[in-house]
């Protein structure tokens, strides 16, 4: 049985990337926020029993469950709006909405050359923008198995599919990405750059 | 399957460099996001259930270690009420067997305690 440090450990471990995860898949801050929140009650309230190597398996069940509870809620809702709207005159209210333009990355410089910076933010904007466009199921995947350094049984049991699932689910995902990041001629080569002289 | 081998060394290259990345832009989150993401943890730390190690040691975990703790004694109270009403069934039944195996053996029948002038001739016959 896990102790509330391991607890209190592992979610501060994890917070910040649930947060990004879940805030490329559903494109809104506030509601990433919220689902992570929801996600950490439910780990607390129900699982805080299991050993604490369970943890990371369950924490990604759990957001994925939460994040499709999200997406059911908001198709019901959608479904209300768009009939309701059907009987009212369209406004302009209806054009500032556009979930793109919530993709713009809250940067902010943690370097003192603009030059690196604007580079930097640049190619983020560009990243988060090839793993929004992802699909669903290959993000998670990708994010389990890379960000979340699970190994491919974890990461199969936390998405509730096979192995082999999660290894097509990644390859793809990495393809994807490299192909979208090209098109910006962003190489493997200054990914690796630009990840290693920052880590530096 | 060398060439299959060198791909996947490829892709996990290409992952690697993304995470690197975006590990990176976690130090951008701003400061109300993470004080937001720091309040979330602390309530949701404040939920640990405090009987979890209780309800695993002693009787109790036979009632079920994942019964909350006024759930617990919702049962307890239920299984007490249960076995005051077996307990109340069981004497009635015992004097109802007593009082027929009394009347059974009785060298009078039965009807006759039924006989209103039975009791008025055994009160008369009693008197010395």
């Amino acid at each position: 049985m896990a102790s509330r440090q391991e607890l209190s450990e592992f979610l501060t471990q994890v917070e910040r990337r649930a947060f990004r995860q879940i805030a490329y898949a559903v494109r809104d801050d506030q509601v990433a926020l919220d689902i992570v929140q929801d996600a950490m009650m439910k780990l607390v309230e129900k699982y805080s029993a299991r050993p604490a190597g369970e943890f990371p398996m369950l924490f990604q069940r759990i957001l994925q469950n939460t994040t499709r509870d999200y997406w059911r809620r908001q198709k019901v809702r959608n479904m209300w709006t768009s009939l309701l709207s059907s009987f009212s005159v369209t406004g302009d209210d209806g054009e500032d909405s556009d979930p793109l333009e919530v993709i713009s990355p809250e940067n902010q410089d943690n370097t003192n050359q603009p030059q690196a910076a604007l580079e930097q933010r640049q190619t983020m904007a560009i990243i988060q923008d090839a793993l929004q466009r992802l699909p669903a199921r290959q993000r998670e995947a990708f994010m389990m198995r890379y960000w979340e350094d699970m190994d491919v049984a974890e990461t199969a049991a936390a998405m509730g599919c096979s192995q082999g699932s999660v290894k097509t689910h990644c390859s793809r995902a990495v393809h994807t990405l490299a192909k979208l990041l090209a098109e910006h001629q962003i190489t493997s080569a200054v990914l690796t750059r630009k990840g290693g002289s920052d880590e530096a | 399957m060398k060439r299959e081998i060198e791909q996947n060394d490829i892709e996990k290259t290409q992952a690697k460099a993304i995470v690197a990345l975006l590990d990176q832009d976690l130090a951008s989150i701003d400061a109300l996001t993470l004080s937001n993401l720091k309040y979330g943890r602390e309530k949701a730390l404040s939920r640990i259930p405090v009987n979890e190690v209780v309800a695993h040691r002693g009787v109790l975990h036979l009632l079920g270690a994942h019964l909350h703790h006024q759930k617990r004694w919702i049962a307890i109270i239920g299984l007490l009420l249960l076995l005051s009403l077996l307990f109340i069934m069981r004497e009635n039944a015992q004097d109802i067997g007593q009082s027929d195996a009394y009347l059974l053996s009785s060298e009078l029948p039965p009807e006759a305690y039924l006989n209103e002038g039975f009791d008025e001739w055994l009160s008369e016959n009693s008197q010395p």
